[in-house]
């Protein structure tokens, strides 16, 4: 047989337009075996990938042998199973696309003809052809596709970013609103003026046309606050009006239910008082919404609006609001809390440290009366000693009353507030009345058992209409109360630490006292007695050398040895009682003194003192001590090669001040001597410190007040 | 052999005709199968409700056709039953509606009706389809998908004289538009014939140009000129009449590796665009030989088709046997034609039972791809 020129090429053709026909690459891919099948008659056609069989025709569905076409695509088999006619010699052709793939084809009766064959080859190469163009095709519609679900995904973004402005630009209003009413709230105005905000807050927010807030009280409701809108055609309900909770659609549903309702047009007419009232201003529709404030149910937001039905989200919105609003209350009430024990705990604190820093009592009862002013509702404070006959001395004042002044005294009768604390020894609150109303406060000042005074807090003078309510009354002087008391005690250690104080001193002083008299009776005795007579004894020996006999020799040489050793022991003598009282510091001052005591210094030293006149004895003594200890000790522990002593009297207080530059190291502990000034100086009322750091010299400094505190 | 299998085939016309014919094919207990072909004019759900009644509900396929053949030969308002019994056989049937709507789906439905059946050594599918649901190809690349090369297929397509509208039958359901098979497995072997008595005469032409069933050119050139050339004839003055009568015993032949020609009938030409009209469509770039016989080479293919079948039976004779005839067949073999080639078949099988019809479109694949032939005579022996 003669095949007609052109056979192959028209097959060709077809099997072209046939391949290039199909949509995906799956279905060219098994068309193109379908095609290759018939063109050549052949049982089986497959597509082969490396792992796989992309499409296969001559097969029971379903059970396309892969393993076996994979291992003749790759050359490891030759023949391939026919079904119906066994094996069969196979004819393998490269694929250019999918890459890796072959095209394997077997058919009963004989092998491919080269005609055939060609043709088989030509035909591989369109499906490459085709399926790599179908490839190319889908990517692009793949990427088509992606890029509009991109853009739809965009435009979706944008309209939830929209979406999500609107709430944000909503939440910011609803955030200012909240931010003004809580900024109401800190400022501590009257709770109507505070609910009445929120009204209004909420109001204007939503549009409605008219909000009222109620607070549950039994089985009726309270107006506690409300807000018309300005084109309302009636007024706000009063406030305090009782709203019975039977049978009402409004307040009373959210109070069974606990839940926020709505009621429309069709039935506000109906809905009880409430409701009645809304209709009766033109709105048509309304909603309540409760208030939660610490978990329970305290009250109900009532809205009405001109609309039919109330806008879809408006019991929600107002809910929020209600909530956000009973946390802001409930925070700022915190807050406030916070701070006032801040602030009470900040002025015990101020007069504790006065106390602790040992200031003078006068100075402990200005700070306390100072401290009482400044307590919530209190506008003058005081502090009062109760004397042995029955009255009472103002000891400190503060306040714009600025009466009774300090040093006034008043008798303890009648039935003030000092009175009754003196008569029963506890805290007491007393109301004057009379056109405008004073409130006292006072608290005992006791030291141990003993009754020795009291602190005193007065309220500003307030109209009667400001004192309708007795339990805010009581509050605030409860609270006043308290903390009077607790500056009284205050007061109490203030006094009781300046009694021990004063104790301490006159007991010190009153041993130093001792001290200084046995020294004087010593020092008196040795120069009136002992001293006397060594006197007279070396001029009697005196008197006797002269008369000596010149034989023997040694004679008068051993009179005039005795004599100048007599000498020596009255000069030790004297030396020794100066020490025991400085004789010359009594008969020449403090200058006087210390310019003897620098003179007979072991170490060179400098004196400088800027003291006009005679100081007291108090002052003079234990100065005095403080040179001659610094001295000795410089001389004896120091090993300091120069002292500087520098004394000044300048505002009342007399400053000595005695510097050496040698080891340092000094310890008052160490029975120094320097133990001895600490108590000699301080029984004096004066102050003294060493410093005394190893390699750094030591310095003393005694201060002395020259006016008796 | 296996287990017992019997073929019984009755036919019956008259009242009753499916009752008696069923009665009479019904050799033994335990039938698997019932093929039934009517002639035109059967009242067709009485014909299923009695064989069906007869037969206790036995699947069952067949058509309605412009001829039967059975043990009386022809005949007109005949029935035609088939019955296939026995433990050696495993059957599933199956129907596919809205052919026309989808081709291939519907001979891929068709050809599931063989996966649920019993493995058997043997197999074949019997399918019959409505000759005017379109492409009939399709239809058989449909099947070729499901059931891959390992079955064979035989068949018909199924038409009336009007040719607007056929019917098959499925279980006790009247059908048009559709495909009916009946997947067979069986112990012994199955044996396919096909010949349709045609000569090929000169060298093949190329299909340059045609759609679907229409021949535009041949070897480049008009086609009705090419034909008419080759012939012999004289392009210029033929009259349709004429040429009808050349055609009938000229038709195309589409080579197929191997086997026989898929015969395409020439049923008309364009004398304006100079195109052919084919029963069935010639593809392009296809090889077409022109094809001539007559009434004795026609008839000598029965025979030679029934030799063909048996061949696979290794000789043992056949149970029965099918026998699906070309309607082209008959304007060349004329009435008493057709008769004597099936006296030679009966006696080609030894006087086994035939049961078959006059088609308008056989079906016989057992090797290669494709299997659609024209003017051909497809014969299935049981064996």
């Amino acid at each position: 047989m003669t095949l007609p020129s052109g056979w192959s090429a028209q097959k060709l053709a077809e099997f072209l337009a046939a391949v290039s026909s199909y949509a995906t690459e799956y279905s060219a891919a098994d068309g193109a075996v379908e095609r290759v099948a018939e063109s050549l008659d052949a049982e089986v056609v497959a597509v082969v990938t490396p792992g796989a069989a992309v499409a296969a025709i001559g097969y029971p569905e379903g059970a396309v042998p892969v393993a076996e076409l994979v291992a003749v695509a790759r050359g490891h088999r030759r023949e391939l199973t026919v079904p119906g006619a066994g094996s069969r010699p196979a004819a393998v052709v490269e694929l250019e696309h999918p890459p890796g793939a072959r095209m394997v084809v077997a058919r009963s009766g004989p092998p491919l003809s080269p005609d055939e064959t060609g043709l088989l080859h030509a035909m591989a190469r369109v499906t490459s052809m085709a399926l790599r163009m179908i490839r190319s095709l889908d990517d692009e519609r793949a990427l088509r596709r992606e890029s509009q679900r991109k853009s739809a995904e965009n435009a979706r973004l944008l309209e939830t970013l929209t979406e999500h402005q609107v709430r944000l630009e909503r939440l910011a209003a609803e955030q200012a609103a909240l931010r003004r009413v809580a900024t109401l709230v800190a400022r501590q105005p009257g709770a109507g003026h505070v609910l009445g905000s929120v009204m209004e807050e909420v109001g204007q927010l939503l549009g409605a046309g008219l909000t009222q807030m109620l607070r549950y009280e039994g089985a009726a409701a309270a107006v506690v606050a409300g807000w018309a809108g300005p084109q309302l055609r009636g007024p706000v309900m009063p406030l305090a009006t009782r709203v019975a909770l039977e049978g009402d659609a409004l307040a009373g549903f959210v109070f069974r239910e606990h839940r926020a309702t709505r009621v429309n047009s069709g039935s506000l007419g109906t809905g009880g008082a409430l409701a009645e009232h809304l209709v009766a201003c033109g709105l048509r529709s309304a909603t309540a919404a409760p208030i939660d404030v610490e978990g329970g149910l305290w009250g109900v937001i009532v809205a009405g609006w001109p609309a039919r039905t109330p806008p879809l989200d408006a019991e929600t919105r107002i809910a929020e609001f209600a909530q956000l609003v009973a946390t802001s209350i409930a925070n700022a009430h915190a807050r406030s809390e916070v701070v006032r024990l801040a602030d009470e705990q900040a002025a015990l604190r101020r007069v504790a440290t006065l106390v602790a820093e040992g200031e003078p009592p006068a100075a402990i009862f200005a700070s306390v009366a100072e401290e009482i002013t400044r307590i919530t509702h209190v506008e003058n404070g005081y502090v009062v000693r109760f004397e042995p006959d029955d009255t009472l001395t103002v000891v400190a004042t503060r306040g714009e009353l600025g009466y009774p002044h300090v040093g006034a005294t008043r008798p303890l009768d009648g039935d003030g507030v000092a009175a009754r604390v003196y008569r029963t020894g506890r805290p007491a609150h007393v109301l004057v009345p009379g056109e405008t109303l004073v409130s006292s406060v006072g608290a005992p000042i006791l030291l141990g058992d003993r009754l020795w005074g009291a602190a005193i807090g007065t309220s500003a003078t307030r109209s009667a209409a400001d004192l309708d309510d007795a339990d805010a009354v009581h509050e605030a002087g409860r609270v006043a109360e308290k903390r009077i008391a607790e500056l009284a005690d205050l007061v109490a250690i203030a006094i009781s630490n300046a009694d021990a104080h004063a104790q301490l001193t006159t007991s010190r002083a009153r041993v130093v006292a001792a001290a200084d008299d046995a020294r004087r009776r010593l020092e008196r005795n040795l120069h009136d007695g002992i001293q006397q007579g060594l006197v007279s004894l070396a001029l009697a020996l005196r008197e006797a050398e002269s008369m000596a006999p010149t034989d023997p020799p040694e004679l008068p040489v051993a009179l005039s040895r005795i004599v100048d050793g007599l000498g020596e022991v009255l000069d030790e003598l004297r030396e020794i009682s100066r020490g025991l009282h400085p004789a010359n510091l009594a008969e020449g001052g403090l200058e006087f003194a210390l310019r003897s005591l620098a003179r007979r210094s072991a170490v060179p030293a400098t004196l400088d003192v800027r003291v006009t006149g005679r100081l007291p004895d108090r002052v003079e003594v234990p100065a005095y001590y403080v040179v001659s200890e610094a001295l000795t000790n410089a001389a004896k522990h120091a090993q300091a090669s120069q002292v500087d002593i520098d004394v000044a009297a300048t505002d009342g207080v007399v400053r000595v001040s005695v510097r050496d530059d040698g080891v340092g190291g000094a310890d008052t502990g160490k029975g120094s001597g320097l133990i001895g000034l600490v108590d000699r100086v301080e029984a004096a009322g004066g102050e003294i410190t060493i410093t005394s750091p190893p390699g750094g010299g030591t310095a003393l400094l005694a201060t002395f007040r020259l006016a008796d505190r | 052999m296996g287990a017992h299998r019997w073929f019984g085939v009755g036919q019956a016309d008259g009242s009753k005709a499916g009752a008696r014919a069923a009665d009479r094919a019904l050799l033994h207990p335990g039938a698997k199968l019932m093929i039934v072909f009517c002639s035109d004019g059967c009242d067709l759900p009485e014909v299923l409700r009695q064989v069906d009644d007869r037969s206790g509900g036995v699947p069952l396929i067949g058509c309605a056709t412009s001829g039967v053949i059975g043990p009386e030969r022809t005949g007109a308002g005949s029935v035609v039953v088939t019955a296939l019994g026995g433990d050696g056989f495993s059957i599933g049937t199956a129907a596919a509606g809205q052919a026309s709507r989808d081709l291939r789906g519907a001979g891929a439905r068709a050809a599931r009706c063989l996966s649920a059946t019993e493995e058997r050594p043997h197999r074949v599918l019997v399918l019959l389809i409505d000759g005017l649901a379109g492409d009939q190809r399709e239809v058989l690349r449909g099947v070729y998908r499901v059931l891959g090369a390992g079955v064979p297929l035989v068949g018909g397509c199924v038409g009336d004289e009007v040719r607007t509208r056929t019917a098959q039958l499925h279980r006790d359901q009247v059908l048009t538009d559709a495909v009916v098979a009946a997947g067979i497995g069986s112990d012994a072997p199955l044996g396919i014939g096909v010949r349709h008595g045609w000569r090929r005469v000169g060298e093949p032409m190329l299909v340059t140009g045609s759609g679907g069933n229409r021949v535009h050119t041949l070897d480049g050139r008009p086609a009705l000129d090419v034909y008419l050339e080759r012939l012999g004839a004289e392009a210029e003055g033929i009259d349709p009449e004429a040429f009808a009568r050349l055609a009938l015993v000229h038709p195309l032949g589409l080579g197929t590796r191997g086997g026989e020609e898929e015969i395409r009938l020439v049923a008309g030409a364009d004398f304006d665009d100079r195109s052919l009209a084919c029963i069935a469509e010639v593809p392009q770039a296809a090889l077409a030989w022109l094809m001539e016989g007559d009434a004795d080479s026609l008839r000598r293919a029965g025979s030679a088709a029934c030799r063909d079948s048996l061949e696979a039976l290794g000789g043992r004779a056949p149970l029965g046997t099918f026998a699906f005839e070309c309607i082209g067949r008959r304007p060349v073999l004329g009435e008493e034609g057709v008769a004597a080639e099936i006296d030679e078949i009966v006696r080609c099988t030894g006087g086994a039972p035939v049961a078959g019809l006059h088609t308008y479109g056989e079906i016989a694949r057992k090797h290669g791809v494709t299997g659609f032939h024209n003017q051909t005579l497809v014969m299935l022996s049981v064996g």
